[in-house]
C-alpha cells in the first residue's frame, strides 16, 4: 500500500531523515518508535507532503507522492493527524470535522453519514458537537483530531503521537479506539514516543535512530528485544 | 577599514567641490534639502535598521523640530541655534516618554502607535490655531548665523547642512561599528536569545528612539530656516511613506543606506518630472517592484556583491586562558540553585506543578522527562523569559523570581536554546562577543571617540577567539554563524552562553543533532567545565549522554518530579520506565 | 444617526482589512484606496455614463473581485514569508499605483453621488432620518446576516475560516488553500467596494480618500479587538459614534485629534481591545 524507499529529509540546513524505508501493507497497523528527535514527525510530513523530501520515494497505492501538495495527498486518501492536535479551535466540533471532509467527494448525505460514524465512536464528541474547539479537554480535542482524520474515510491513516499529553487512562481508551479502527480496515502508521503502547497495537514496527530505521520487525519481537529498551533508556 | 575611510574621505571631499560645479541655484537647492533627508532618514535608521523596529514616530518629531525652530526663531524669543538645542532636547524627552508604553508593543502595534502620534502631532498643528497659526503656516523663518554672520547664499548653506550632515552620519557610523551597534544585530536577528546574552533590550529599543527623535529634529529644524516657510501638510503620511520606501530601498540597517535613500527621496520625484502625469504611477509600481526584488535594499545588495564581511584586525597574539574564572569556586555540595514548590500555568495548562529540586554546585545535573513534562519550561522559568505562576526559584540567596533576561544572566545563569537561536547573519566571533559585553563597562560616549573602547573590544575579542578555540571552532571564527554545520552551531551556541561567564550554565538538549563522535567530544569538554567552577544543568534526550555526564539526574513527567538520583538509580526506577516506554495494554 | 451609518462603513471597511489580517498575517495598507475606488467606479458607472442602477450592480462587483485577484497575486503572493515590514510596503506601493491611477482615470475633483431615494428624508415620529443613512445602516446589516451564513453555513466559508486558523492542518485535510487565500481577498475587496458604493452618496470620493479611511480603520480594528471578527465592527461602530459625540460636544476641529488619541490610549493601557485576544474565531 504504502511504500516508503531511501527518504532523506530536514529543514533548512538541518538533515533530519538520512536514510528511511518503511512499509505499510493493506489492513496492516505499523509502529514507527524510537527517541525524541530520531525523525519520526518527519517522516510522516514527508509522507503527507509537509515537508518535501531531497531524495527518496514515496509510492502509495501506486502513485509517487514526492512533490504533490498536501492537499492534493490528503485527497488521494492520506489522512494525517498531526502531532499535538492541531484542532481549529473556533470552529465548532461539528465544523472542524465538516473540514476533514474536504479530502472526500461525495454529497450532503454522504457527509452526514460520515460525521454520525465519527460520533459513534466518540458519543463524547457528539454531546459536544455545538462547542467550540478551544473548550474541548485535552483527551476530546485529540477525540476531534482523530475523527476529523476518520471522517474522510481514509485509505491510511498516518497518527503523530496521539498520546501525546493524555492522561494514562485516556490513552488506554484512544489505543483500544485506535486498535478498533485498524480492526475495521484502515491501514494505520502510528508514530509513538509511548513504544510499549505503539507495539500492542500494531502488527510490525521499525525503530528509527537518527534518521535512520535500524530495527524492523514483528511488533512482539520487538517488545521483547533489549536494545528497544536500550534505544530509549541508554542500555 | 582602510578601504572605508578612503572612501569616506574621497566623498566628502567630492561633495564639497560640488558647489564649484556652477550649478544653477534651483538644483544647489535641491541638494540641500537633500541633506535635510538625509539626516531624517539616518534618524529612521536607528529604529528601523538598527534596532530593527517599526517604529515610525520620526515624521512627528521632524515636524516637531521644524515647529519648534520655527516658532522660537520668529517669536523672537531664541536665535537658530538656541532654538535648535530646544528642539532637540523637547524631541529627545518626548521620545523617551512615548518609550515607555511604545517598547513592549509589537510590529503591528507599533506601526500604528507611532503612525497615531505622527498624525496627532499633523492635527494639533493644524488646529492649534493660536500658537501654529495653523495652515496658514509659520512664515519668514531666519536662516541661522555662523559666528555673527548670517548663512545667506548657497554657498554658505551647502557648506553648513554638509557640515553637520557629516558629522552625523559619522557619528551614527561610529554607534553602528560599537559594541552598540553588536548589540543592536543582535536584537534584530534573535531578540529573545540577545536578551538571554544580556542585551538589555528595553535600554537599546529606548536608545534608537531617541537617537532617531533628535536627527529627526536637527533635520526639521534646519528645514524650516532653510525653506523659511512651514505649514503642517508637509509632515503628512506622504512623506512618511516616502522615507519608509527610501530607507528600504537605499538600505536599512547600513550607514550608506539613509544616503541613497535621502538622496533618492530628493531627486526621483525630480527625475520622473518627465514623466509627468505618470510618475507618481511609476513611483509607486517601482516600490512595489524594488520591494519585492531586494528585499535587502540597494546597500544590502551591493554588500552581498561586492565586499566581503569586514573583519576586525587581528589582536597581537596573547596567550590566553580558554576559560577566565568564573569567580570564587563554590564549596562543592552546596546548593548553587534552589527550586521550590515551582507551578507555571498557561491558562488552564499546568506545565510544571509543584517542582522541588536543588543544583549543587560544581556538578553536572540532568532534566530529564518525555515530550511535554516542562523541561524547557523549567529553564525558561530559570532564565526570566516566563514568570511562574507560583514557587521560589534562589540562586546562591538571590530570588530570581520577576527579573528580565538579562538581569538574571548577568548574576550568572546562562543558557543554550532547544531550537538553536544563534545571530545567524553575525560572524561566529561576533556571536560570542555580544554575550562578552554584559560585563563590559564603556558608555556610549566612549564610543565616539578615544582609546578605551577598542582597548575593551580588543580583550573582548582575544576572550572570543579563545573560547572558540576551546571549542575547536577557531577554523570558522569569521564565517557567518548562519553557514556553520549543525552540530557547530550547537557548540557556537555554548561558546556563546560561556562569554557570559556563568555560574550556572543551563544546556537545552545540547546534543541534538550531533553526530557519535561529536557526543563524545562534547561530553568532555562539559565536564572540563566542571573543573572551572562551572555548574551545569543538562536537559537532553540522548540517554547514553545523559548518563555519560551527570552526576545527578531529576526526572520529570507532566510537570512533576518522579524520580531523582544517580544515573544507574534512575535508569532502574519503575516510574521512569514506565513515563518513557509505557506500560502493557489492558488484555481486551 | 449620522454617527451609525458612519459607523456602519467605518465596520465594513474594518471587517475587510481584518479578514485579509486573519488568513494572511499581512496589513493590507491599500484597503482605504480599495473603498476609493469602489466609490469611483460607482460614480463613474452611475453618473458619467449614466448607466441604469442594475448595470452598476452587475459590473462594480466584478472590477472589485478582479482588483482582489489583482492585489493577491502581486502585492502578497510574491512576497509570503518575507518580514512584515516588505508586505506593508508592498500593499502601501499597490495604493499609491491605485491612487494615481485613479487621478488619470477621473481626476483630482471630488466627485459624489446623488443620494439613491427620493423623498431624502422621513419622519420617524419626532425624528428625522436621512433615507441614504437607512440605507447605509441596512444594507450593513443585510450583508453582515449574509457573511454570517456564509461562514457558518457553507463549505467553502467553513474551509476559509479553518484555514485561517491553521493553514497547515486544513492543507493536511485537504483544503486548497490557495484558492482559499484568493478568494479571501476577492471577498475582502467586494467588502470595499460596497463601503464605496454606500459612501459615495453621503460624503465625497476623491484619489487621496484611502489615507483618510486606513486610518480609520486602524482606529476601529485596535479598538474592537485586532483579528477579531466581531470586534472590527463593533469597532467600527464605537469610532463612527465617538466621532459624531466628539465633533458635537467637544469641536469638529479637534474630533480627529481625539479619534486617534483614544487609539493611542487603547494601544497602551488595552491593546487587545473590547473583544480583545480571547480566542476568537478567525476568518
Amino acid at each position: 500500500m504504502l511504500e516508503v524507499a531511501g527518504l532523506r529529509a530536514g529543514y533548512g540546513a538541518v538533515e533530519v531523515l538520512h536514510d528511511v524505508s518503511l512499509v505499510v501493507g493493506a489492513g496492516e497497523a505499523v509502529a514507527l518508535i524510537g527517541a525524541n528527535g530520531a525523525g519520526k514527525s518527519t517522516t510522516l510530513r514527508a509522507i503527507s507532503g509537509l515537508v518535501r523530501p531531497r531524495a527518496g520515494t514515496v509510492r502509495f497505492a501506486g502513485s509517487e507522492l514526492v512533490g504533490r501538495a498536501p492537499e492534493a495527498i490528503a485527497r488521494l486518501g492520506i489522512a494525517h493527524v498531526p502531532e499535538g492536535r492541531r484542532i481549529f479551535p473556533g470552529l465548532t466540533v461539528r465544523e472542524n470535522l465538516l473540514v476533514g471532509t474536504a479530502a472526500r467527494a461525495g454529497d450532503a448525505g454522504d457527509r452526514e453519514a460520515a460525521l454520525a460514524e465519527v460520533y459513534r465512536l466518540f458519543p463524547r464528541l457528539a454531546e459536544r458537537r455545538h462547542q467550540r474547539g478551544w473548550s474541548l479537554s485535552g483527551g476530546e480535542q485529540q477525540m476531534l483530531a482523530l475523527g476529523r482524520g476518520l471522517v474522510a474515510r481514509p485509505r491510511l491513516l498516518l497518527l503523530d503521537e496521539p498520546s501525546l499529553g493524555l492522561a494514562p487512562r485516556l490513552v488506554r481508551e484512544m489505543f483500544e479506539t485506535i486498535r478498533a479502527i485498524n480492526a475495521a480496515g484502515t491501514p494505520v502508521l502510528l508514530v509513538e514516543q509511548n513504544a510499549y503502547l505503539a507495539l500492542q497495537v500494531a502488527r510490525r514496527g521499525y525503530v528509527l535512530e537518527s534518521g535512520r530505521v535500524v530495527l524492523a520487525d514483528t511488533a512482539e519481537a520487538l517488545a521483547r528485544r533489549d536494545d528497544v529498551r536500550a534505544a530509549y533508556l541508554g542500555g | 577599514m582602510r578601504a572605508g575611510r578612503l572612501g569616506a574621505a574621497v566623498g566628502l571631499g567630492a561633495a564639497a567641490a560640488v558647489p564649484l560645479l556652477g550649478l544653477d541655484r534651483y538644483t544647489m537647492r535641491l541638494l540641500d534639502l537633500g541633506f535635510v533627508f538625509v539626516l531624517l532618514t539616518a534618524g529612521f535608521n536607528f529604529t528601523l535598521g538598527y534596532a530593527g523596529q517599526l517604529s515610525l514616530a520620526h515624521v512627528g518629531f521632524f515636524a516637531l523640530g521644524a515647529y519648534g525652530v520655527g516658532l522660537l526663531t520668529t517669536g523672537g524669543v531664541a536665535g537658530f541655534w538656541p532654538a535648535l538645542g530646544l528642539s532637540v532636547a523637547g524631541c529627545v524627552g518626548a521620545a523617551l516618554v512615548l518609550g515607555v508604553p511604545t517598547v513592549k508593543l509589537r510590529t503591528h502595534y507599533l506601526a500604528l502607535a507611532t503612525l497615531s502620534f505622527d498624525e496627532i502631532v499633523r492635527l494639533v498643528l493644524t488646529s492649534w490655531k493660536a500658537v501654529t497659526r495653523g495652515t496658514d503656516g509659520v512664515l519668514g523663518i531666519p536662516p541661522p548665523s555662523l559666528l555673527g554672520w548670517p548663512v545667506r547664499g548657497d554657498g554658505r548653506w551647502y557648506y553648513l547642512l554638509l557640515a553637520v550632515t557629516a558629522a552625523l552620519l559619522w557619528l551614527a557610523h561610529r554607534i553602528g561599528a560599537s559594541r552598540w551597534g553588536a548589540a543592536f544585530a543582535a536584537m534584530r536577528q534573535a531578540e529573545v536569545a540577545a536578551e538571554a546574552m544580556g542585551v538589555d533590550t528595553v535600554r537599546l529599543k529606548t536608545l534608537a528612539l531617541a537617537l532617531s527623535a533628535a536627527y529627526a529634529a536637527v533635520a526639521g529644524g534646519l528645514y524650516a530656516s532653510l525653506s523659511t516657510f512651514i505649514s503642517p501638510e508637509f509632515f503628512n503620511i506622504d512623506l512618511l511613506v516616502s522615507t519608509l520606501a527610501m530607507l528600504l530601498i537605499g538600505g536599512a540597517g547600513t550607514v550608506l543606506g539613509p544616503v541613497v535613500g535621502g538622496l533618492g527621496l530628493t531627486f526621483l520625484p525630480e527625475w520622473l518630472r518627465g514623466v509627468e502625469r505618470y510618475y507618481m504611477l511609476a513611483y509607486g509600481l517601482g516600490i512595489v517592484a524594488l520591494i519585492t526584488l531586494f528585499p535587502a535594499g540597494i546597500v544590502g545588495l551591493a554588500a552581498r556583491l561586492g565586499r566581503r564581511p569586514a573583519v576586525l584586525a587581528a589582536p597581537a597574539a596573547r596567550i590566553v586562558e580558554p576559560l577566565p574564572p568564573a569567580g570564587s569556586v563554590a564549596p562543592a555540595g552546596v546548593p548553587l540553585l534552589a527550586v521550590r514548590a515551582l507551578t507555571v500555568r498557561f491558562g488552564g495548562l499546568v506545565a510544571v506543578d509543584g517542582l522541588d529540586f536543588a543544583v549543587e554546585a560544581g556538578r553536572v545535573h540532568g532534566l530529564i522527562g518525555p515530550n511535554g513534562a516542562g523541561k524547557t519550561t523549567v529553564i525558561n522559568v530559570l532564565t526570566g523569559l516566563y514568570r511562574p505562576t507560583a514557587g521560589s526559584v534562589v540562586l546562591g540567596g538571590r530570588s530570581l523570581v520577576g527579573l528580565a533576561p538579562h538581569a538574571v544572566t548577568r548574576l550568572g545563569v546562562a543558557r543554550t536554546f532547544q531550537t538553536i537561536r544563534l545571530f545567524p547573519a553575525m560572524s561566529a566571533l561576533a556571536n560570542v562577543m555580544v554575550a562578552g559585553q554584559c560585563h563590559a563597562t564603556t558608555h556610549l560616549g566612549h564610543a565616539v571617540a578615544g582609546r578605551a573602547a577598542r582597548r575593551e573590544r580588543e580583550a573582548l575579542e582575544a576572550e572570543a577567539r579563545a573560547l572558540l578555540a576551546w571549542l575547536g571552532l577557531d577554523a570558522r571564527a569569521d564565517d557567518p554563524a548562519g553557514s556553520l554545520a549543525h552540530g557547530q552551531q550547537r557548540l557556537l551556541e555554548i561558546a556563546r552562553a560561556l562569554a557570559t561567564r556563568p555560574r550556572l550554565l543551563c544546556l537545552d538538549e545540547p546534543a541534538a543533532g550531533l553526530t557519535h563522535g561529536e557526543r563524545a567530544a562534547l561530553v568532555e569538554r562539559l565536564r572540563a567545565l566542571r573543573e572551572r567552577a562551572v555548574t551545569l544543568l543538562v536537559v537532553e534526550h540522548n540517554m547514553p549522554f545523559i548518563m555519560q555526564l551527570c552526576d545527578t539526574i531529576t526526572v520529570l513527567d507532566f510537570g512533576r518530579k518522579i524520580a531523582e538520583g544517580s544515573p544507574a538509580a534512575v535508569r532502574d526506577d519503575a516510574a521512569v520506565v514506565e513515563a518513557y516506554l509505557g506500560s502493557p495494554l489492558a488484555r481486551a | 444617526m449620522t454617527g451609525l451609518a458612519m459607523g456602519c462603513i467605518y465596520a465594513l471597511l474594518a471587517l475587510g482589512f481584518v479578514l485579509i489580517l486573519n488568513a494572511s498575517g499581512a496589513i493590507n495598507f491599500a484597503q482605504g484606496d480599495l473603498v476609493m475606488v469602489g466609490g469611483f467606479v460607482v460614480v463613474w458607472l452611475g453618473a458619467d455614463l449614466g448607466l441604469p442602477w442594475y448595470a452598476g450592480l452587475a459590473l462594480a462587483p466584478l472590477a472589485m473581485a478582479a482588483l482582489g485577484v489583482l492585489l493577491e497575486r502581486l502585492a502578497f503572493r510574491p512576497l509570503r514569508g518575507k518580514p512584515f515590514v516588505t508586505v506593508f510596503i508592498s500593499t502601501i506601493g499597490f495604493g499609491i499605483v491605485l491612487r494615481n491611477l485613479a487621478l488619470l482615470l477621473w481626476g483630482p475633483s471630488p466627485r459624489s453621488l446623488p443620494g439613491l431615494f427620493r423623498p431624502d428624508v422621513l419622519r420617524l415620529g419626532p425624528a428625522v432620518v436621512s433615507t441614504q443613512h437607512l440605507f447605509i445602516v441596512g444594507a450593513t446589516v443585510a450583508l453582515l446576516v449574509g457573511l454570517q451564513a456564509f461562514f457558518v453555513h457553507t463549505r467553502t466559508g467553513i474551509w476559509m475560516r479553518a484555514a485561517a486558523q491553521d493553514e497547515e492542518t486544513a492543507r493536511l485535510l485537504g483544503v486548497r488553500t490557495g484558492r482559499t487565500m484568493v478568494l479571501t481577498f476577492v471577498l475582502s475587496s467586494l467588502l470595499a467596494g460596497l463601503a464605496g458604493f454606500l459612501l459615495a452618496p453621503v460624503f465625497f470620493v476623491y484619489p487621496d480618500l484611502g489615507h483618510l479611511l486606513v486610518l480609520k480603520l486602524f482606529i476601529a480594528v485596535v479598538i474592537g479587538g485586532f483579528g477579531s471578527i466581531p470586534g472590527a465592527i463593533l469597532g467600527g461602530l464605537f469610532l463612527g459614534l465617538v466621532e459624531v459625540l466628539a465633533a458635537a460636544y467637544v469641536s469638529s476641529l479637534y474630533k480627529d485629534v481625539i479619534a486617534f488619541a483614544v487609539l493611542m490610549a487603547f494601544l497602551f493601557f488595552k491593546p487587545e481591545g473590547f473583544l480583545g485576544e480571547a480566542i476568537r474565531d478567525k476568518v
